[in-house]
């Protein structure tokens, strides 16, 4: 059968980046962060036909490529590449006993996502018009580093504002560091805050109270622990928009986000909460909430390439999140960077992920290939 | 006194579960399992278990490459803040699966190691020894064949257990368990996440007059506490889950939508001892009773003996109905009447023989 999976090969790739700016904030106490992981999926079927898609992330790679080699992607041999609701839906069922957030999500993400890359190649169209969409043109979010110092903050804002980013994203959790943001981003750029989950309900409140008059764009995850929905709902209610979502992972989890209200704008992550089909599901989910969807995609590769086809196949308009990074070997995601505030998508067929495979080869790290 | 590694040594060993092997997410079950060793500074060490079966080499993995470097220097008796930290560090990474079940192990073995530290038994820890065995319930392997079904059950009632759990989900097995074991014996059927509502509470109907003490995981997906709640008040029926919850803010999420009558949190899987106390308290509150999920044989079943012995209630443990060959726990985990010893040494009381270890350990 030609549309029958029989290779699925797994590449980690490691590319150093550089932030603009020191790179003590990053992870403060440990080893600076100096090279950004993605771990690639390439799904290939018996007519010749692949895709790509990405798995998340970062420091659990290694976990989840064990997950892809050893568990998931062997499952996936020898099944049909049209079917993809029907293969979630199954591999799902195999494999929920081994965590319903975390690398096996993360695993059937990067699966799905290749699936979804060879569909649209196979229709001819870019994803974003096989999922309805017609608008190529998608703006981009500056979503900063950690730099901790508020002068770095404030010298990145003002540059990202003047080469175009409508918003910018701090990775802080200071005052200091919000309203110099503030200041330098004067009245034509936003500036959204991610504070990661650090606070009690009632730090979360102070501050949220305390920055609700100075027109932040939303303040994102202020609550430890994540799933804490009820203490987000009272956050919420002290004036400053909430974002969270890229630690939520399954559809129910999603409804009683909502539920709560506690968030206006929910954030999955297409490599962790189950790739193209899942967000479809979430995208609809929320607007029955009234809550907008701004994806999370602090990632480069066809993570990237994923979270703009489904922004760009969005009615609503929303703003690409883009790690302000530069890195140092382009080739591995020729569409990425972070120079201007706009991306325009690849008119080719699929996902839209094209990397210089020479590049690649020099930044892979790790690779194994299951059939 | 500082923790000097952290590692992980998978194991797979022979086991007889008296009829053939299920599968398990496309593979044959395997008795396997992950042990988690914990050395310090000044050469002691404490064993723990992270949930294993086919998933164990990405928590390996996770143990290797993030924990064992995170925790090196730490002071292993802090583990309430050890527990803490790594979970806020990696939450990205994942509130269940891998990473939470690399974090279950560690925090099982820094438990050991605090015991071992105070010369006492883990029971005694975590509140006082208030028994010296615990009564097991027979959790039966999916079988699929009606005959091989009702054997094992009247087996299971012949050796003792005053509870049989099947994994079954064709009403004809259930009906020839009930009659295999007569009416005095409790059964209950967890099903693993199968069935619409519908067709979970047809299941009821159907099952009605067999008496079910509970049914565990009716629905898909496990997270639907609402359908979950409607199969209980619609089927009439005791609804036990939790095995696949992910932190005790599930637990909540499921107790508040009245899904469950029976809260069934994994030490191997949602954070291990640490935050297996957190959901028995958080079930206390809500009035649901507290039954661990505890179908392995390592040192996550001890963990699990010990905290049943130091809780008020009687609570049955989970145990497998199978015959393991060679176990390296074996002394602390045999079953006798269908009870089970609580260890009296310090800490989970039963150091894996190293030997067999080595015998059995995958790669």
């Amino acid at each position: 059968m030609p549309h029958t999976i029989e290779r699925i090969e797994l590449t980690r790739v490691s590319v150093p980046f550089e932030i603009n700016g020191p790179r003590n904030g990053l992870r403060p106490g440990l080893k600076p962060w100096t090279q950004m992981e993605a771990l690639l999926v390439r799904v290939h079927t018996r007519d010749g036909a692949a895709g790509w898609g990405e798995a998340f992330g970062h420091f659990v790679n290694a976990g989840t490529a064990a997950v892809l080699e050893t568990l998931v992607a062997p499952w996936f041999i020898g099944k049909d590449a049209r079917d993809i609701g029907a293969l979630m839906e199954q591999a799902e069922r195999a494999f929920y006993g081994f965590g319903r957030n975390g690398p096996v999500r993360y695993a059937l993400s990067g699966i799905n996502i290749a699936l979804w890359d060879i569909a649209a190649q196979r229709a001819g169209l870019p994803l974003y018009q096989l999922l309805g969409g017609q608008r190529s043109v998608v703006p981009r979010y500056a979503s900063f580093a950690r730099y901790g110092d508020p002068a770095v903050v404030a010298a990145n804002t003002a540059a990202a504002a003047a080469a175009g980013f409508g918003q910018v994203k701090l990775h802080e959790a200071t005052l200091a560091t919000f309203l110099a943001a503030r200041e330098a981003a004067g009245d034509r750029t936003r500036v959204a805050l991610d504070v990661n989950c650090p606070w009690t309900v009632d730090e979360a409140r102070a501050m949220a109270r305390r920055i609700s008059t100075e027109d932040f764009e939303w303040l994102e995850e202020p609550v430890w622990p994540p799933e804490d929905y009820d203490g987000m709902a009272r956050v919420r209610r002290e004036g400053t928009p909430i974002a969270a979502g890229e630690n939520v992972t399954t559809l129910h989890d999603f409804r009683r986000l909502f539920e709560a209200d506690a968030v206006d704008i929910v954030q999955p992550s297409v490599i962790k909460a189950g790739g193209i089909t899942a967000m479809r599901k979430t995208y609809a989910l929320a607007e029955s909430y009234s809550v907008r969807v701004a994806p999370h995609c602090y990632f480069w590769g066809p993570g990237y390439q994923a979270t703009a086809q489904l922004i760009a196949a969005d009615a609503r308009p929303m703003m690409l999140e883009t790690p302000y990074i530069t890195l140092q070997e382009p080739g591995v995601n020729p569409a990425f960077d972070a120079r201007s505030g706009q991306m325009e998508l690849p008119s080719t067929p699929g996902l839209g992920f094209t990397p210089d495979t020479a590049a690649l080869d020099r930044q892979t790290v790790w690779s194994a290939a299951v059939s | 006194m500082t923790i000097r590694s952290v590692s992980a040594i998978p194991v797979s060993l022979p086991f007889d579960i008296y009829g053939p092997k299920p599968m398990l997410a496309g593979k044959p079950r395997m008795m396997e399992f992950l042990l988690i060793r914990v050395e310090t500074e000044d050469g002691r060490i404490g064993w723990g278990e992270a949930f294993g079966f086919a998933v164990w080499p990405a928590t390996k993995t996770v143990i290797e490459t993030l924990i064992d470097p995170a925790v090196r220097g730490k002071n292993e008796a802090d583990i309430a803040q050890i527990h803490d930290e790594l979970s806020r560090k990696y939450h990205l990474l994942g509130r269940s699966g891998p990473v939470m079940y690399a974090l279950s192990g560690l925090d099982i073995a820094l438990w050991d190691l605090a015991g071992k530290a105070a010369d006492k038994s883990l029971s005694e820890l975590l509140g006082g020894r208030r028994r010296e065995s615990v009564a097991a319930y027979a959790s039966l392997m999916k079988y699929t064949d009606p005959d091989v079904v009702a054997r094992n059950s009247a087996k299971a009632a012949n050796e003792g257990y005053g509870i049989i759990k099947l994994h079954e989900t064709g009403v004809e097995q259930i009906r020839r368990s009930r009659e295999a074991i007569g009416p005095g014996v409790k059964l209950t059927v967890d099903v693993n996440c199968p069935w619409t509502a519908e067709q979970a509470i047809a299941i009821c109907e159907q099952t009605r007059e067999l008496d079910l003490y509970w049914l565990e995981e009716p629905v898909w997906p496990p997270e639907d506490y609402r359908q979950m709640a409607r199969v209980r008040k619609e089927g009439k029926i005791a609804i036990a889950a939790g095995e696949n919850a992910s932190t005790y803010l599930d637990f909540q999420a499921m107790f508040e939508a009245g899904a469950v009558d029976f809260a069934q949190p994994s030490v191997t899987k949602i954070g291990g001892i640490t935050e297996l106390l957190r959901v028995a308290e958080l079930a206390r509150r809500h009035g649901v009773a507290f039954a661990p999920h505890s179908p392995y044989m390592g040192p996550g079943l001890i963990a699990t003996i010990h905290v049943l012995a130091a809780c008020n209630e009687e609570i049955p443990l989970e145990y497998c109905f199978c015959n393991v060959t060679d176990n390296p726990v074996a002394a602390a985990i045999s079953v006798r009447d269908a009870r089970l010893a609580v260890p009296a040494g310090p800490g989970l009381g039963c150091d894996p023989d190293l030997r067999l270890v080595e015998k059995y350990r995958v790669n």
